[in-house]
């Protein structure tokens, strides 16, 4: 494929086009419509740690749910989990929470996810998002990054990075959507 | 309906298909020295080989252009360029082939972006691209061939031995009219010389270095030669400078090309050795 | 090109058209339009450092580099579309500069049913373990072989899942010159047969084709124009045990990569684990034969892959047990991966109050056996198969071999560590493509103390020794010592302090390669800035590798979900 410069020029210019007809035609909806703030679960196909397909959609709780994006080579990511698992019955047992790591680690490493959680003795439901088409459609940018959902699977709270002290404000939030009174502003 | 959709997609399967190739290699008589009935001049395309002489993949580059001589003769002016890392002088590998030129040219085509061994064919894209890999070249020179020469190149040179002045007359001959800005080009390349390199895991200690870049005589890209021509014009252009005396004169080459001064495309190379062998020519 | 103008177009118009839907079903149901996206941004300003070797030589004309990204995604209800900018100004050092510039990379608009997902534009996609087909991206490696044109998924019968794709692959700002066309089917027996459905044994049937096509115009050679990949694979699994196995084959397919020879290529992959709640152990086995699969003939680097070949190799996250990383080697390798986890139970002797956690990992990949195939010039039809390789056979070569051990263990409430040594030999020119092979012993110790519900701070010590060579001196880089001290406070802020010490080698005198990185952050949102030196090396996700030149110089990161 041969192209001039102009040509390419041109493509972007295209391109540019795009994006504020784009951004513009999105300005228009959103003037006549409140929008939610809060998004559902995109519906993606992943697989489970037994390999067999499970699409997003299907995520569900009756009370809150912890969704944490890690791998098994992130430091931070298992430092989060840890954090989490230590405390994790007594908190179910509060909150009604539960969570679900979701393993972004690629075919070179996601076969080690459930020797890895069994070896931990970590007791979350894990998925495989093999070619980060989850982590992608959850506009993730790097690992650690983990989500608070209500009762609706309605996004509350999130996080990217993790430091330890951080299960704390976790905890806070999950005690606060049991008892009904969290508010997104703190 | 689940079923008519199940077999078509069924269908579109069997289609993917794929070529099995019985026979690789194409019959030989469809290679030739380019076409016998081709009128003279001839079209000569430059190959420029970015080469470094630690990097184990370079000897195939070399290989691959000595056959693109085997296939395409007279068609062909070689040169090698010394350029990035690969090229630089160590206690194993002391010899320096880097060159201003070289380096400039490196930097504009940014060509060790793209690894080494790479090339450039007559400075033309192939697939949009400048840089073009080993296995294309014998693609991206088949493809020139098929364009009509413009431009005759004659080098004429004399050399002194005692003050090792080399004096250059470059005569271009228009093949027809070209509406552009024109620039020529001189470098000295100098054959045949034998130090180490690399080849995969093992170091070669007598290489033969071939068509190697000593010098640029004009800036890498050339120098001003003449606004739009018509055809039948005739221009020279002298040159006179001193030989290094680390050339082996015997192995020298005179390389000249012109090009469009916009594009920086070669229209046509030549090149010379600066003293002409009686059984050379 | 005029196909991406068309899709521009058919995006426009499905925005527009969702645009009128909206203002019709407002009333009817809940469904809102919603946008998300992210956002990230990394700046790295470059100054001249000749104790690493950095000369004004080396630095960019710009005394800043930048790469940018910017999604944003539109769904409503079924329909979604989105967009991908990227801004490379110019590209950060260690990037293709072939990146440079600015502008859409990518764009797409897809209807998503139970039954059917319709997408048109640039998609992402793996079929099975991706040795036949994956199109990603890897931002932090420059990699984005997405695929532009359809992809349809149907699943026509509970549990079976089938996946057609057509387009062209993203090559920087372009298309590369092939065609990559494939079909995928998936069946989950336990969802499809009813007999099945409450069996604890679960099997997973796959099969996949790949072909691609680009135009042969090579004067000598008649390169097959179209190629085709296939891949069947099982996976089974009951109670603790699960098996993935995958098998492929690949039909003709000289290109740059294996050196233009016609042998037909394969790959077998099996992956088998058992695990129960403290303990899980792991066995992988990788064998490539002549596997790379490009959609051009020609390309090299990470340009244009269609398939992907996982490094089944542990993937270390230290500074120094990450500094020799294996890469798969497509052209031949065969591997494989033994791993242990163990938790000694909280109380026991090993254990103490809160367990310990240890892991053990062995892995070793050597050349596959290959018996050259000398060509007979006089022969009719030329044998250009290059070789023939036993596949029961393993080559004399080593490659990579890994073993290590970790152990993580907590003192108690607010003490923790780890220990881990690596031994590892490295075949330095079969990875990298220079140098010769090395061994590294490998030594860390990392602790942690929470000073509070708030603050934390970490400290790691690393050593890191080569084998010598025959004048006594520690071959490559030789040794390295690096340490980091960690401050956080939760859970907004971070400050990391790092050193890794080069004690010298024949390229550079000893040097500190420091760092200094403080980082804020809020919900999805995050701002780091740093001050230091990066060390020439190479950077290593997944498997696949770039180089990365030495730098020094501030840098600046901001990233957002939104």
């Amino acid at each position: 494929m041969k192209l001039s410069k102009q040509k390419k020029l041109q493509l972007r210019n295209n391109g540019l086009k795009t994006i504020f007809s784009f951004a513009f035609l999105i300005f228009l909806t959103s003037l006549s419509f409140s929008q939610t703030t809060n998004g559902d679960i995109p519906s993606v196909d992943i697989k489970t740690i037994n390999n067999e397909v499970y699409n997003t959609s299907e995520i569900n709780n009756e009370g809150p749910i912890f969704l944490s994006f890690w791998a098994t080579w992130c430091k931070p990511c298992i430092q989060e989990l840890s954090a989490i698992n230590e405390n994790y019955s007594d908190w179910q047992e509060e909150t009604g929470f539960k969570v679900i790591a979701v393993s972004i680690d690629d075919t070179r490493s996601s076969a080690r996810v459930a020797p890895f959680i069994n070896g931990k003795a970590w007791e979350f439901e894990i998925l495989l998002d093999e070619n980060s088409m989850f982590k992608r459609a959850m506009n993730i940018n790097n690992v650690p990054h983990s989500f608070i959902l209500d009762k609706n699977k309605k996004i509350v709270w999130q996080h990217s990075s993790f430091s330890p002290g951080d299960e704390n404000e976790i905890y806070e939030i999950l005690k606060k959507l049991k008892d009904g009174n969290y508010s997104e502003d703190k | 309906m689940k079923y008519l959709s199940l077999f078509s997609i069924l269908f579109f399967f069997l289609i993917l298909g794929c070529d099995v190739i019985e026979n690789p290699k194409k019959k030989s008589e469809e290679i030739t020295c380019g076409n016998e009935n081709d009128p003279v001049p001839i079209k000569k395309i430059l190959v420029e080989d970015y080469t470094g002489h630690k990097c184990p993949n370079c000897p195939d580059a070399a290989i691959k252009i000595d056959e693109l001589i085997g296939m395409y003769c007279d068609h062909i002016i070689p040169i090698s360029l010394h350029v990035g890392y690969f090229a630089s002088p160590d206690t194993d590998f002391p010899a320096d082939y880097r060159t201003e030129t070289g380096n400039n040219l490196n930097s504009y085509y940014t060509v060790t972006n793209y690894g080494l061994p790479n090339g450039l064919v007559n400075r033309t894209q192939y697939n949009g691209n400048y840089v073009i890999g080993r296995d294309n070249w014998a693609t991206a020179v088949h493809e020139l061939l098929n364009t009509q020469p413009l431009i005759n190149i004659i080098i004429e040179s004399s050399y002194n031995e005692t003050d090792k002045q080399i004096s250059v007359e470059i005569t271009t001959e228009m093949l027809s009219d070209i509406n552009e800005q024109l620039n020529i080009g001189l470098y000295i390349t100098e054959d045949s010389i034998v130090s180490p390199q690399k080849n995969d895991t093992e170091t070669i200690d007598n290489y033969i270095h071939r068509h190697v870049l000593r010098k640029g005589i004009t800036p890498e890209l050339g120098e001003n030669l003449s606004g739009p021509v018509n055809f039948g014009t005739v221009l020279k252009t002298t040159y006179t400078f001193a030989a290094d005396s680390v050339w082996n004169i015997e192995h020298c080459h005179l390389l000249a090309f012109v090009s469009y001064k916009n594009s920086n495309e070669i229209i046509q190379a030549e090149s010379e050795p600066i003293i002409q062998h009686i059984s050379n020519k | 090109m005029v196909i991406i103008q068309k899709i521009n177009k058919f995006l426009l118009f499905t925005i527009f058209f969702l645009t009128i839907r909206i203002g019709f079903s407002q009333e009817e149901n809940e469904l809102t339009p919603k946008i998300t996206g992210n956002f990230e941004t990394i700046l790295q300003s470059y100054q001249i450092d000749t104790l690493i070797g950095i000369s004004s030589e080396q630095l960019p004309d710009e005394k800043i580099l930048s790469n940018s990204f910017l999604t944003l995604n539109y769904t409503f209800g079924k329909f979604s579309a989105g967009v991908k900018y990227e801004a490379y100004l110019n590209a950060l050092q260690g990037y293709d500069n072939r990146y440079n510039g600015h502008g859409i990379s990518g764009r797409f608009a897809s209807y998503i049913s139970d039954e059917i997902e319709i997408t048109a534009g640039n998609f992402y996609e793996q079929f099975g373990n991706g040795l036949i087909l994956r199109s990603f991206e890897e931002r932090a490696l420059g990699i984005d072989n997405s695929i532009d044109g359809m992809r349809v998924k149907y699943k026509p019968f509970s549990g079976i899942k089938l996946t057609g794709i057509i387009g062209k692959q993203r090559y920087y700002w372009e298309h590369g010159s092939g065609i990559v066309k494939g079909l995928d089917c998936e069946i989950s027996l336990n969802q499809t047969i009813k007999k099945l459905s409450n069996k604890k044994i679960k099997i997973l049937l796959g099969g996949g084709i790949v072909s691609k096509y680009q135009k042969n115009s090579d004067p000598v050679y008649n390169f097959p124009e179209n190629v085709s990949a296939f891949s069947g694979r099982l996976n089974v699994s009951r109670n603790g045990f699960v098996l993935s196995s995958e098998f492929a084959y690949k039909i003709n397919d000289p290109s740059s990569d294996n050196g233009l020879i016609f042998k037909d290529g394969n790959a077998t992959f099996l992956n088998a684990s058992w695990s129960k709640k403290g303990i899980g152990i792991l066995i992988s086995a990788l064998r490539l034969d002549n596997m790379s699969f490009r959609s051009d003939r020609t390309a090299s680097l990470n340009d244009l892959n269609i398939n992907y070949l996982p490094a089944i190799t542990k993937n270390h996250s230290y500074f120094l047990t990450s500094m020799y990383p294996f890469s798969t080697q497509a052209n031949g390798q065969i591997g494989l991966n033994t791993e242990i986890f163990y938790t000694f139970k909280k109380n026991s002797f090993l254990g103490g109050k809160y367990g310990t956690n240890v892991n053990i990992n062995f892995s070793v990949v050597n050349a596959i056996q290959k018996t050259k195939i000398i060509i007979n010039p006089n022969a009719d039809i030329l044998n250009l198969d290059g070789y023939t390789s036993n596949p029961y056979a393993i080559g004399d070569e080593n490659y990579y071999k890994d073993l290590n051990l970790e152990i993580n263990k907590k003192l108690n409430k607010s003490l923790k560590f780890s220990l881990v040594y690596v031994y590892e030999d490295y075949n330095k020119y079969i990875i990298q493509g220079k140098d010769s092979s090395l061994h590294a012993d490998i030594f860390v110790f990392d602790f942690s103390v929470k000073l509070s519900s708030k603050y934390a701070v970490r400290f790691e010590s690393e050593y890191l020794t080569t084998n010598k060579n025959s004048q006594n001196e520690p071959v490559d880089f030789g040794n390295w010592i690096a340490g980091l001290i960690e401050f956080t406070y939760s859970p907004h802020w971070f400050i990391t302090i790092t050193d890794q010490y080069n004690t010298g080698n024949s390229k550079h005198d000893s040097a500190h390669y420091y760092n200094f990185f403080a980082g804020y952050t809020k919900g999805a949102n995050r701002i780091q800035v740093g001050y230091g030196r990066q060390r020439e090396g190479i950077l290593c996700v997944g498997g696949i590798c770039r180089n990365v030149p030495a730098a020094s110089g501030f840098n600046l990161t901001l990233s957002s979900s939104f």
